[in-house]
């Protein structure tokens, strides 16, 4: 062994002595707890109401519109406005590469490869939407006029009603 | 097409107010002409004309008057499926007043609702 490398050997050796002598560094501070795990709904049940697609950056009308450009029809035969979980998640995907591109849904579907659907499409779902809205007008004015409120605004409820 | 100091002086308006137009028109999906990066708004004579005639009235007045359709990007199929959706929500309204006011809804109101309206098909 030639006197550098004992040099050498000498010099590690004092290296790992001080490098002992330095004390513990300090554990790393436990991990945050994940928020996005915290805020997703709960994954139980099969179907989504419309409403729990909503959140901080996501309003109602985003997600109403994602359900329309991909071509969704939320009501079921009862009435109620939910979407199946595959539905959801392709909606909620849209609504993220909406958030994504500078507010466009032009570019979100673009992204996505999506197509919205074809002019008579829409059409007829807003005539549909439109009846479901004129059939509501008067079961609105009579469920006004029969709640508990002031007598002038149950005075509108029923002219609303007998208008239908 | 004019420049936005020019537009702005043939529609009565300051060419600052003029730049704040063009920015709301753009929200609403009307692309005016750009002129070279940094020179701003190319505004094309009709559209200025629409702006002197509609001065004063709201901004939704400008945007359907028919000078402005060639310049709306939006793609017609879009235009309609965001329209489905502005009145799906406002029948997700509706429906959420129906419940509330009934309390539970008890009588299934949205049900006959909804019945009147398709006959129970979906």
């Amino acid at each position: 062994m030639s006197a550098l490398e004992a040099r050498l050997k000498a010099l590690e050796e004092e290296v790992a002595r001080l490098r002992a002598l330095l004390p513990s560094p300090p554990p790393p501070p436990p991990s945050p707890p994940a928020a996005a795990v915290a805020i997703t709904a709960p994954d139980e049940g099969a179907e989504v109401p419309l409403e729990d697609l909503v959140g901080y950056r996501v309003s109602l009308r985003m997600v109403c519109e994602a359900v329309a450009l991909l071509g969704l029809w939320p009501f079921r035969a009862d009435g109620r406005m939910i979407l199946t979980r595959a539905e959801a998640s392709r909606v909620s995907g849209l609504v993220s590469a909406y958030l994504n591109h500078g507010l466009s849904w032009e570019r979100a579907l673009e992204a996505l490869g999506i197509t919205p659907p074809p002019v008579e499409v829409s059409l007829e779902r807003l005539m549909a939407l439109g009846r479901l809205l004129r059939a509501a007008r008067p079961v609105l004015g009579e469920a006004i006029a029969a709640a508990d409120l002031p007598p002038p605004i149950r005075e509108m409820g029923r002219n609303l009603a007998r208008e239908g | 097409m004019l420049t936005t100091g020019d537009a702005a002086e043939r529609a009565g308006l300051t060419p600052r107010r003029l730049q704040q137009l063009a920015h709301a028109l753009r929200a609403h999906g009307v692309r005016l002409p750009q002129a070279p990066y940094g020179q701003g708004t190319l505004w094309p004579p009709e559209v200025v004309e629409a702006l002197r005639e509609l001065k004063g009235q709201g901004l939704e007045a400008l945007l359907q008057d028919p000078r402005l359709q060639a310049y709306r990007t939006a793609p017609e199929d879009l235009a309609a499926a965001l329209a489905v959706g502005e009145v799906l929500e406002v029948v997700w309204g509706t429906r959420h007043v129906l419940k509330t006011l009934a309390r539970n809804d008890p009588y299934n109101r949205w049900g006959s609702v909804f019945k009147n309206a398709f006959g129970g098909v979906v």
